[in-house]
């Protein structure tokens, strides 16, 4: 899907068929149900002037944020599956929530910037977050829940608190170039959790560690 | 006298069967797009 302000082309992609138009104008709001199945999507461009909402439904999904302005907020969420969602040189001003659930999922956010707050939710199982070369103003939460999780910040602005809870499981977190404007906690929770903590700056604190 | 001709057999590729891996479903109304998967 591109957009390019509020004209938006949907394009089907690997023999998908679309029923209906794929040219639109005057869009403000986007909400994207992928239902079950194994899915791709890509959604680049803007400004979207609303709402993003994508629905991954069950299935191993993959959602790719690539290049892209949304001025409202942002959700994407996800059910059984393994899932990845992918952001990369995009820009946010609103709040963005990720939920993949369960399943072995993977959020990747490089090189982007949030104006609102960041929330990340990847649920059980063994899930991967990575977030590098970031800025983020609002109130960030990343929760990985159970299981053996890896969380990778990297290179990262966090102007307002931030929550890492990495919960049950031998969990581990890599911290490298990342500024803290605000009390914040990486909290790793029951298990032999690792930390790997290198150019870190301004009041973190660290609990569940060795 | 009998004449012999050899009849060729060759055998050609068919065109690609493309098939749709799935259908997308698109709406528009009010400023709201909306997009729906099939279940594949």
């Amino acid at each position: 899907m591109h957009i390019n302000g509020g004209n938006v082309t949907v394009h089907g992609k690997d023999n998908t068929a679309i029923i209906g138009p794929t040219n639109f104008a005057g869009v403000i709001n986007v909400n994207v149900n992928l239902a079950a199945g194994n899915d791709k999507l890509l959604v680049k461009g803007g400004p979207l002037a609303g709402n993003l909402n994508i629905n991954l439904g069950v299935g191993n999904d993959e959602v790719d944020l690539h290049n892209l302005t949304v001025n409202g907020p942002v959700n994407v969420v996800g059910l059984a599956g393994h899932d990845l969602v992918e952001i990369e040189d995009s820009n946010f001003l609103g709040n963005i929530t990720i939920n993949t659930a369960t399943n072995n999922d993977e959020v990747d956010i490089f090189e982007s910037s949030f104006g609102g707050n960041l929330t990340v939710l990847t649920s059980w199982h063994h899930d991967k977050v990575e977030i590098e070369d970031v800025t983020v103003a609002g109130i960030v939460q990343v929760d990985t829940g159970g299981h053996n999780d890896q969380v990778r910040i990297e290179d990262t602005d966090f102007a307002a608190a931030v929550t890492v809870l990495l919960g049950a499981g031998n969990d581990s977190i890599e911290l490298e170039e990342v500024n803290f404007a605000v009390p914040s906690v990486i909290n790793g929770g029951p298990g032999n959790d690792n930390r790997d903590v290198d150019d870190v700056a301004g009041p973190v604190a660290f609990v569940g560690f060795p | 006298m009998y004449t012999s001709r050899s009849n060729l057999l060759r055998m050609e590729h068919l065109e690609d069967r493309s098939l749709p891996a799935g259908t997308v479903t698109t709406a528009f109304a009010l400023g709201n797009l909306t997009i729906t998967g099939d279940p594949q």
